[in-house]
């Protein structure tokens, strides 16, 4: 086994090189390493990202929205004050993963591609209602976040396809975001499960829900418990009445298919979801931080 | 009929000293400083991020050599255990280490100065809550002090 290994310059140069059998992107190299030692990946090239300009950096628009450039590190995100004032939650999330070592190198493009479904940006991004930006040698074309993975470790992505950045749209006022993250390990360790909740508040009733599971071990389907709740009402604080909150979780709880390991068994992961739900929607109020984040 | 591998050009700067080596494009970091360049105070343990005793600087952050590439520091600089004490903070928490019993079998202390090196040298150690100091150095685990010696020595080197 000899792999080639390449440094291009741009996007298009990286895409053309991606068309061919066998070649793999390379961003922080973190998942790639890894699966290179446990005999995952045979590959026949590999193309390095780290010398494309474009694809580094944060970039703002005038209306609040911002590009996320795909080679973004977790640790350059959690301390980009554009990241944190869109969603101080972000800031949270991008401090929890893995340890100061993983978040130096991993980048969110990677993250994304990867598709582990034990990763934590996607849900919270999905939740605010992100896009993934794609390129190839001919097209761009913008995926949201929530249908970027089809499965675990599976995506969008064709061959010659890569991640140029991420779109976070502009943030109303009326959006409410909850996410909660639940480790059975230590900190550092992947999540055991984690939710995302996100709604626009309108004349105090919910619409345009959305719920995103992470951590379940498969692509998890939430259209249906996150259709429980459009137009629901909200109370005075926001709240929502517990019998919604409880139908919910039990439509969550079985439409995810968790397997048992050693961050829990299966039925221990579906009783998480509701935890978690309770938790998330409580956080779309408050602006509170989750405890034990260090950055 | 086996194909001969293909070598890459890797420049970089190690320990302060220009290096140049060709290697192949799959060879880690972590094997590169070892088996290459004979630097053995990396150490090889869990091969997935979570144990950092594989720890090293690179352009004076510190990252894990086992889930990286060699040719991604073409062009960069590492330090490692064996030319860390160049730098202060790393020369004060060894004594600490050897004062306030930091380790005992030895192998993870090489991570445990990169790691602690680093934080000294961004973060007032004495200012934070254990918490925080235990979850500021997690992914570098220690099997053998129960954590208070390494502790007690990232405290002892902040004052
Ligand atoms: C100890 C440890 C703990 C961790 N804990 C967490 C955690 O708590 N939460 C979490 O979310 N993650 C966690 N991770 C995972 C980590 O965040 C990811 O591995 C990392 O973000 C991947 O990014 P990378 O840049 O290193 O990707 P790489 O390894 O470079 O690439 C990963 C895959 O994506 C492809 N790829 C990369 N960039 C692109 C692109 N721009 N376009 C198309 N394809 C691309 C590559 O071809 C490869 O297949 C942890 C990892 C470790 C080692
Ligand atoms: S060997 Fe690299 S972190 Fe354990
Ligand atoms: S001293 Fe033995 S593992 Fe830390």
């Amino acid at each position: 086994m000899s792999a080639t290994y390449a440094t291009p310059n741009t996007v298009a140069e990286a895409c053309e090189l991606l068309t061919a059998p066998g070649s793999h992107a390379l961003a922080g190299g973190v998942a790639f390493t890894m699966a290179l030692t446990k005999g995952q990946v045979d590959p026949a090239s590999i193309v390095s990202l780290a010398h494309i300009h474009e694809l580094h950096g944060v970039k703002g628009e005038i209306n609040g929205a911002l590009t996320i450039g795909a080679l973004s590190t977790h640790g350059q995100l959690l301390r980009d004050k554009r990241i944190t004032a869109h969603e101080a939650q972000l800031g949270e999330m991008f401090a929890d993963v893995g340890n100061v070592r993983v978040r130096a190198v991993g980048t969110l493009g990677g993250n994304l591609a990867y598709a582990d479904p034990r990763h934590d940006p996607a849900p919270l991004l999905g939740a605010l209602g992100a896009s993934v930006v794609i390129e190839s040698t001919t097209a761009r074309r913008t995926v949201p976040v929530a249908d970027f993975a089809t499965g675990a470790f599976a995506t969008v992505l064709h061959p010659g396809e890569l991640v140029r950045s991420i779109e976070l749209p502009a943030r109303s006022a009326e959006t409410r975001i909850g996410w909660c993250k639940l480790q059975t390990n230590s900190l550092d360790d992947y999540a055991t499960l984690s939710l995302a909740v996100g709604f626009e508040e309108s004349n105090r009733r919910v619409t345009h829900p959305r719920i995103l599971v992470g951590a379940a071990d498969t692509h998890v389907r939430t259209q249906r418990a996150a259709a429980l709740l459009d137009g629901v009402e909200l109370d005075a604080v926001g709240r929502l009445a517990s019998e919604v909150i409880e139908e919910v979780a039990d439509v969550l709880a079985a439409d995810i298919e968790p397997s048992s390991n050693h961050r829990g068994s299966a039925a221990y992961k579906r009783d998480l979801v509701r935890v978690a739900l309770n938790r998330a929607l409580d956080r779309t109020r408050t602006h509170s931080p989750q405890a034990g984040t260090f950055r | 009929m086996q194909t001969p591998q293909q070598l890459y050009p890797l420049n970089l700067t190690v320990n302060g000293a220009e290096v140049s080596a060709q290697v192949p494009s799959t060879r880690r970091l972590v094997d590169f400083i070892r088996e290459d360049l004979e630097l053995t105070g990396t150490k090889v343990g869990c091969e997935v991020g979570f144990c950092g005793v594989c720890s090293v600087m690179l352009d004076g952050e510190p990252v894990a050599a086992c889930h990286m590439l060699a040719l991604q520091t073409d062009g960069r600089e590492i330090q490692t255990i064996e030319g860390l004490s160049a730098r202060p903070a790393c020369a004060k928490l060894r004594d600490a280490f050897v004062d306030e019993g930091g380790f005992q079998c030895g192998f993870c202390t090489s991570g445990q100065l990169v790691m602690g090196t680093a934080l000294l040298e961004k973060h007032d150690v004495c200012e934070m809550e254990t918490a925080d100091l235990a979850l500021a150095m997690a992914g570098t685990s220690c099997r053998c002090t129960g954590y208070y010696g390494i502790h007690r020595a990232l405290r002892k080197a902040a004052q």
